[in-house]
């Protein structure tokens, strides 16, 4: 019977992510902190069932935004120039066919080498933890460096510390409200207004001020090459691999490792490994929960405080239920690539937009009072300043890439 | 809006914010009757007042009990947070003792988890001895 409610769940999550995937800045680890309010009428399992299968389907449609709207998150940033590119060439619905090729063969190689990762993983974390301030140090300089000319890098720089700062006093300092209206498991939780404000608001509220109009669309696929295919699942595995591992990564610092590391000499198979990258590190935030205790996503933050403990069963578990969400999510996409072109040219995008804003800081206010809001206000301006600068919104990464680094040093 | 003055609005925004963050982290928590405080509250700051009537140190880490009239609470100082404290200049941690009336501030915890027994981990500020 709680097999069907794990099967039940994970549909209800594969709609979920349907619609925080299509809906650009609605975050789907904001979405799963919302979520972990239902333990008081959901049983775990199934919950951690709706969050995951939602966390992985929101990797594959996500993409749909950021292609067709050029409103993406922090996670599709970097696929925003290449999938354009693609559209211009009237290949849009292919650019969103490459990045759904590389979720799935990034998970299949994942699933295939997760013996080995359980291993490797601990053994791989214990070598590398003295210098995990080093290694911090060095993405951030690589991030930084990479954009183009030094007054870009200085606006990275900026961005970088700004949110370094923010994410200092949040994690050392300041502490959230002590009786919010409502109360979730484990409490206030600070990474809800932060988050929201630094990669959600900020996105909407730009999006709105350009009064984003999806442009006209070809809708047509042809097959991708398999080394193309392949290639790029690889890669997206091994920087999948980068993220779970290190703390304050994610998909966007993964992405531009991969670029620095291999260059980006061809569009199709850039757009598999940015594809893949966003689904692996899902995929492995389980395996970093499961192998060295730590949370790497908001989702298994989630997961992590539903279950309680997390032991092999459940990670199992909720693997054949990533697997299972990502098969079904990636035939949807592929079927409906071009219904949903047409669909969200009939919505009006800023009404949407509008809605999401107000929604989103009831939200904040609702399970983090007044301080969530002050976070969020502040986070948001943040978050705003890297696109407004024309630099990459991974640099506010930082939030939490400069109070670890300066915990891993002993600093702080 | 044009793009120039909303970076501006957002340069702007993102100072003052960050200045009303750190003076409002400076402010102490509102008190919070240790009587009050249950497992419900975990992952929620409080602040509480009362006499220690035991204290333990163990690999570091700082184990006291704080009563008021008629309830008690376990208070936690974690090695890293003791340490911490020692060397900012303020109180040492390590010389509260049985009998000293202090007012501490934490983020309320359970532990064991499941045990329903509420504790309060020390996460910053001062504790204040009066």
């Amino acid at each position: 019977m709680e097999l069907l409610f794990i099967l039940g769940g994970t549909l209800i999550g594969i709609v979920l992510g349907t619609i925080t995937g299509l809906i650009p800045g609605l975050h789907v680890n904001t979405v799963s902190l919302m979520l972990m309010g239902l333990i008081f009428f959901i049983d775990p399992l199934p919950l951690a069932a709706i969050i995951m299968a939602m966390a992985i389907t929101h990797t594959l449609w996500n993409f749909v935004p950021s292609i067709l709207l050029g409103a993406p998150d922090a996670s599709t940033a970097l696929s925003v120039l290449p999938g354009h590119q693609l559209l211009l060439e009237g290949r849009g619905a292919e650019a969103i066919y490459l990045t759904v090729a590389g979720g799935v063969g990034a998970v299949m190689i994942s699933v295939c080498m997760l013996p080995l990762i359980v291993i490797g993983m601990p053994y791989v974390y214990g070598l590398i933890h003295p210098y995990m301030h080093f290694l911090l140090f060095i993405i951030a300089a690589i991030m930084i460096f990479s954009e183009k000319g030094h007054v870009k890098r200085g606006y990275a720089f900026t961005c970088f510390m700004l949110s370094g700062i923010l994410g200092y006093m949040m994690f050392n300092m300041f502490t959230l409200s002590s009786r919010p209206p409502i109360v979730l498991p484990g409490g206030p939780n600070v990474f809800f207004p932060l988050f929201t404000g630094l990669f959600g608001l900020s996105t909407l509220i730009i999006s709105l001020n350009k009064r984003v109009r999806i442009p006209a669309q070809v809708v047509y696929t042809h097959g991708i090459k398999k080394s193309i295919a392949v290639f790029g699942a690889i890669k997206s595995f091994f920087s999948g691999m980068v993220v779970g591992t290190l703390p304050g990564i994610g998909s966007a610092q993964a992405a531009v490792l991969a670029q620095q590391v291999t260059g980006k000499k061809d569009t199709d198979e850039f757009l598999v490994t940015v594809g893949g990258i966003n689904t692996v590190v899902a995929l492995f935030s389980l395996v970093s929960l499961y192998t060295i205790s730590k949370a790497r996503s908001g989702a298994a933050i989630a997961v992590d405080q539903v279950l309680g403990s997390f032991g092999p069963n459940e990670l199992l578990l909720l693997v054949g239920v990533v697997l299972f969400a990502t098969g079904i999510s990636a035939i949807l996409v592929l079927k409906s690539i071009g219904p949903a072109i047409s669909f969200l040219k009939r919505f009006n995008y800023a009404m949407i937009t509008m809605v999401i804003i107000i929604a989103l800081i009831f939200g904040v206010g609702l399970l983090t009072e007044f301080r969530g809001i002050l976070v969020l206000f502040t986070a948001t301006a943040i978050g705003m300043l890297a696109p407004l600068l024309g630099v990459r919104r991974s640099n506010l990464m930082g939030v939490l890439m400069l109070p670890l680094i300066l915990f891993y040093a002993g600093i702080v | 809006m044009k793009e120039p003055s909303l970076l501006r609005i957002s340069v702007f925004c993102s100072i003052f914010g960050l200045i009303v963050i750190f003076y409002a982290s400076l402010q102490p928590q509102p008190m919070v009757d240790i009587c009050s405080i249950t497992v419900s509250d975990a992952g929620m700051a409080a602040r509480v007042s009362g006499t220690i009537t035991s204290a333990r140190v163990s690999s570091g880490h700082i184990f006291l009990d704080i009563t008021n009239a008629t309830c008690s609470i376990r208070y936690v100082i974690f090695n890293s947070s003791a340490a911490k404290m020692e060397s900012g200049g303020g109180i040492s941690p390590y010389s509260l003792g049985v009998g000293t009336r202090v007012v501490a501030q934490g983020i309320v915890d359970e532990y064991p988890k499941g045990s329903g027994r509420p504790e309060i981990v020390y996460s910053t500020g001062d504790i204040e001895v009066y």
